[in-house]
């Protein structure tokens, strides 16, 4: 389990992360979302042990991983930007990191690299982009890592081997107990893998919660009236993204389900529709998205 | 696995993954070295066949392949450092690097043990094959042997290492390669500034005595400003042969030593600081501009300190030399303007870093004025503490100043340089010293003469206590001069106590020139003059009927009176005499020299004595009337002597570069001149049984003399002269053709010291006076007047006035 506890992080009169605690359970897909610059990669770079902490504290097993970085040897992590050395093949990677993870298995990574169908002796510097982003993932799951930090690690992988990314990904979690930690702005992807989402909102995390749970407790009304109404009308309900269209009204709702139906009930509408939030919306909704006049913008 | 084991494989794999990055450098040193052992095996044998020993590495120690080969040693050192650190630069990189499970101090000293090792493996190899080399050829495997070979080997191994490690300690704490470079510039000359600092801010420093012998073991012996150069004395000639060459083994000192010790001690502490600053390093400086404060705040303070020291000594010398609080703060000016500077480069939110400067900049001010307090009281004692006499075994004076070679007529070397009488060297061996003082020659006026009778040790303490009681002396005072003084005891319990003293009155001085009377002078005079082991071997070439003929040279026609001016009154040396073909007796006007063949012992026989006898007084005060003339010794090399006796000059047939060339080779080396005085009474002697006294007649009257110029020595050399030169002069001449041969080779770009004095003296009168009261050699006070006779046929010759 990582357990991440009053964590800051300012680079110089920047504050990029502030005061964020979470727990990453073990066996758990833990999604990180957020606008650019939110402080996603601060914080997975934090927990890799790449920038230290003005503040806080990150235990991994109940180890603190700054007083004992060696514990980050059952942890792997992939950056957003690969670093391989010069002229370096997958194998010779694989034996430098064998030097520096001690549970890595090189049967698992000849078996990893084959089903990716990726050659252990070609330069890695001649691979595609997605390649190179498949051998770092080979080469991680080769240590056997008892957590994985993914930042961003989907982009450039085409369908198939993105489906077989994350399949494998969770077959290993759900066979060695492993907690990943996945940074990335697709958010139907982190809705199909994880969880656990943590929603960052800019140095703050703004939810932190199960999917399951962020499905159940949210949701978007479209109700339609016999005649145009009024805002006014749903006071009490703590709404947003509100839209109307003539007689028909729409908004998302992130609490008191139960108290906004019975609202809405007394309203007298012609029909009420209930659907669940998607995580794009919730995403969208947190972010309270930017509007703008195209006219003024062009003008 | 443990987590302990697990570290401990890490630290392993990171070590190797560095020593393989970093070993073609090695592969390519040993390379090298095995190639100069082969070199140097083939020379053995012939070395070996000539009987003359080898030496460990000797084609590798050889003039310029030394400072190519210790240059070579930096870089790579600095290649290393960068190759190893440079993931600090790299975004990408470090994330791999610092999300390894590895602790920051396993980082840094695995890749620096991988930096090191590989290097001394192969320069400890390379020394073996060397010294198995060595021993194919039968030669003694002594301790002499090993200590000069460990030596040499750690040496390469030395600097190597501390280019690495200050590589190393800037490349992991900065955020690019440029900030790298420029940072690991700027902290590689610290210790050469700091040097500097100590040993000519003395305006501001202690009260009399040089700071820097604090931190000298043994003056300018011990090379601790100088790391990156410890090859720097190995290219002194005579230390290369002290073993190797000589077969006659003199024992490494500490100053051999010196450069290695410091450079292990430097490295060690360079290391960890750069690990201190890599343990609190923030990654997020990677490959950005200025961000790396703890190497921008420690480079930018150096750069500053520098310019503190730069314009500090610039003020003080253009000031002559007088101390003043205002060149303390200009100093500290130019210190927060080069920081502010500094800051606008290498800063990354400049303006708050230069509101950072001007907040700090107190603290360097106190810092600044605390030290020169501290040195300026003395040293809490430092500069005035003269040892209890019951406790002093010996006392050892030094005194030392520098010479300046010039073979036109900007005329430094006419004044005041080589004494006749004591030793004259050009000892480059100081050259730590002197090379901070611009100047390779360093004048060993006095080489270090033994005193240890109680009533000698009384007269150097009176010396000592007279230099404590002068104090600071300022460089243009009227009465100072330029001596550097040592005055070193050794206590009865073995220890050393030394001051060593930049400037003296010239009073002082003639106290000093007074220790000439006593014996251990007389001895090591004695030593020196008569060191010739051919003494009394010698046979006279022109005795055909046991009468010396002498040969007018017509010193208006001929060239090689230019030899006679440059060399001066050079020391006289009984062993270089006897090198010589022939003499010369010049009158006192230097007109025309009287060729004469050989000297016999005879000669050598009087000059020996009477140098031996001559009292300080008569030898450094003596009158204009107690000059007869001058006997000089090696000039006849350029000539060749008819059957008839005419004298053929070789120089007629040379063109006006060649000449200057064999002139300045025969000025440099050859010439060997004595004053004779009245007092010299066996010499006297010997040229009147030889009816040699005609000879000395001067040539020139007072109707010969068409101008003469007058100028003391400040207003010819500027008032800074006088920290560069002792107050001994000897006289110079130049014939009209030479001078003429002067000014159409250099033109307006001649540099004649005399140019621009406007003291002209015609009147006959007064001119006669002046030359009655003129002489050729002698202690030349500030005071003093030097003349320039220029006579009418264009001849040129400087005389002082007394």
């Amino acid at each position: 389990m990582i357990k991440i506890s009053n964590i800051t992080k300012t680079f110089d009169d920047f504050t990029a992360v502030d005061d964020i605690s979470i727990e990453i359970g073990d066996s758990s897909v833990y999604g990180l979302v957020g606008y650019n610059g939110a402080g996603k990669t601060t914080l997975l770079k934090m927990i890799a042990g790449v920038y230290t902490p003005d503040s806080g504290t990150i235990e991994f097993d109940g180890i603190d991983l700054f007083k004992h970085p060696e514990k980050k040897q059952e942890l792997f992590y992939v950056p957003d930007d690969l670093h391989f050395g010069l002229a370096s093949s997958m194998k010779s990677m694989a034996r430098y990191y064998q030097g520096y993870y001690p549970n890595f298995c090189m049967d698992t990574f000849n078996n990893l690299a084959r089903l990716f169908g990726l050659d252990v002796n070609k330069k890695i510097m001649g691979f595609s982009k997605g390649m190179q982003r498949q051998a770092e993932m080979v080469l991680g799951l080769s240590t056997l890592p008892k957590a994985i930090l993914l930042d961003e690690s989907f982009d450039g992988l085409d369908p198939a081997k993105r489906n077989l990314t994350k399949k494998l990904l969770l077959d290993y979690m759900a066979e060695k107990g492993c907690s990943i930690i996945i940074s990335s702005h697709n958010l139907h992807e982190l809705a199909d893998m994880c969880d656990h989402i943590a929603l960052m909102n800019g140095k703050k995390i703004a939810i932190d919660c199960a999917v399951d749970d962020m499905n159940g407790s949210r949701c978007k009304f479209r109700v339609v009236y016999s005649q145009n109404v009024d805002k006014n009308l749903f006071k009490g309900i703590n709404f947003k993204n509100y839209k109307a269209d003539g007689k028909i009204v729409s908004f998302t709702v992130s609490e008191n389900l139960e108290e906004a139906e019975r609202i809405i009930a007394q309203s007298n509408p012609l029909l009420v529709e209930r659907f669940p939030l998607s995580l794009e919306e919730i995403f969208l909704e947190e972010m309270e998205d930017t509007d703008y006049d195209f006219s003024k913008l062009f003008s | 696995m443990t987590s302990v084991n697990s570290s401990r494989k890490q630290f392993i794999s990171m070590f190797k993954e560095s020593a393989k990055k970093t070993v073609v450098l090695p592969i390519l040193a040993f390379l090298c070295f095995i190639f100069f052992s082969l070199n140097n095996s083939i020379w053995l044998i012939d070395r070996f066949n000539y009987e003359i020993s080898p030496f460990f590495w000797d084609e590798l120690r050889s003039g310029g392949v030394t400072n190519i080969a210790g240059f070579c040693f930096i870089a790579a050192g600095l290649i290393n450092a960068m190759v190893l650190f440079s993931f600090a630069w790299s975004k990408k990189h470090s994330n791999v690097i610092f999300s390894l499970g590895m602790k920051r101090k396993d980082i840094y000293f695995a890749k620096i043990l991988g930096g090191i090792l590989p290097m001394t493996v192969s320069i400890l190899a390379a020394a073996l094959v060397e010294t198995i080399c060595y021993c194919s050829f039968e030669l003694p495997l002594n301790l002499h042997f090993i200590g000069m070979a460990t030596l040499t080997a750690l040496q390469f191994l030395a600097i190597y290492i501390l280019a690495f490690m200050l590589g190393s300690a800037v490349f992991s704490n900065v955020g690019n390669v440029v900030e790298g470079l420029v940072f690991t510039a700027i902290l590689s000359v610290f210790t050469i500034v700091f040097r500097i600092f100590l040993e000519n801010l003395f305006w501001g420093a202690t009260h009399g005595a040089s700071v820097i012998t604090v931190f000298d073991l043994n003056r300018a012996n011990f090379n601790w400003s100088m790391p990156f150069l410890a090859f720097y004395d190995f290219g002194d000639e005579s230390f290369m042969n002290m073993y190797f060459d000589t077969f006659e083994p003199r024992n490494l000192t500490i100053f051999h030593w010196s450069g290695i010790i410091c450079a292990f001690v430097y490295s060690v502490v360079i290391c960890l600081l750069g690990y201190l600053a890599f343990r609190k390093r923030k990654n997020e400086i990677c490959g950005t501009w200025g961000r790396a404060k703890v190497m921008n705040e420690v480079a930018g303070s150096a750069t500053a300190f520098y310019a503190f020291v730069l314009i500090s000594q610039y003020i003080f010398y253009s000031d002559h030399g007088d101390a003043h609080v205002s060149n303390l703060i200009i100093g500290l000016v130019t210190f927060l303007i080069v920081s502010i500077i500094f800051k606008l480069i290498f800063g990354y939110k400049r303006r708050k870093e230069i509101k950072n400067t001007f907040k700090k900049f107190p603290i360097y001010v106190i810092g600044f004025a605390a030290f020169f307090t501290v040195f300026s009281s003395g040293l809490f004692g430092y500069s005035s503490y003269i040892p209890d006499t019951t406790e002093i075994e010996k006392v050892t004076v030094a005194s030392t100043n520098h010479i300046f070679m010039e073979d036109s007529l900007s005329t430094s070397s006419e004044f005041a340089l080589f004494d006749q009488r004591i030793y004259h060297t050009e000892n480059s061996s100081i050259s730590l010293d002197s090379s901070l003082n611009y100047s390779y020659y360093v004048d060993e006026f006095y080489p270090g003469i033994i005193f240890s009778s109680p009533e000698e040790i009384n007269k150097v303490i009176k010396i000592h206590e007279k230099l404590i009681s002068d104090g600071k002396i300022k460089n243009s005072s009227a009465d100072s001069v330029g001596a550097s003084i040592e005055i070193t005891y050794t206590l009865k319990d073995g220890s050393i106590c030394r001051r060593y003293y930049t400037e003296a009155t010239e009073s002082l001085f003639k106290e000093l020139l007074l220790l000439d009377d006593t014996k251990p002078v007389e001895y090591t005079l004695r030593d020196y003059l008569g060191n010739n082991e051919n003494f009394g071997k010698f046979t006279s070439y022109i005795t055909e009927d046991n009468k010396i003929e002498g040969y007018v040279v017509d010193l208006t026609t001929n060239w090689f009176t230019d030899t006679y001016h440059d060399s001066g009154l050079y020391a006289f040396n009984k062993a270089s005499m006897l090198v010589s073909e022939s003499y010369y007796i010049f009158p006192k006007d230097m007109s025309k020299g009287y060729w004469f063949g050989n000297a016999d012992d005879e000669l050598f026989e009087a000059i020996y004595t009477d140098l031996l006898n001559l009292t300080a007084e008569q030898y450094y005060h003596h009158s204009a009337e107690d000059e007869i003339g001058v006997l000089s010794f090696g000039l006849s090399s350029s000539m060749t002597i008819e059957d008839d006796g005419d004298i053929i000059y070789n120089y007629d047939d040379l063109s006006e570069g060649e000449y200057a060339s064999a002139s300045w080779n025969l000025n440099s080396y050859d010439i060997k001149t004595v004053l004779i005085t009245k007092y010299m009474t066996n010499t006297i002697k010997y040229l009147e049984k030889h009816d040699l006294m005609k000879y000395f007649e001067n040539q020139f009257d007072i109707d010969d003399i068409k101008s003469v110029k007058l100028a003391t020595p400040g207003e010819l050399y500027g008032e800074n002269y006088r920290s560069k030169c002792l107050p001994i002069f000897y006289a110079a001449y130049w014939t009209g053709k030479q001078m003429n041969a002067y000014k159409s080779m250099y033109g307006d770009n001649m540099n004649h010291t005399f140019e621009n004095i406007e003291n002209v003296v015609t009147d006959k009168a007064k001119i006669q006076s002046l030359l009655g009261n003129s002489v050729l050699y002698g202690f030349c006070s500030n005071k003093n007047q030097i003349m320039e006779i220029t006579y009418v046929d264009g001849s040129t010759a400087t005389v002082l006035v007394k």
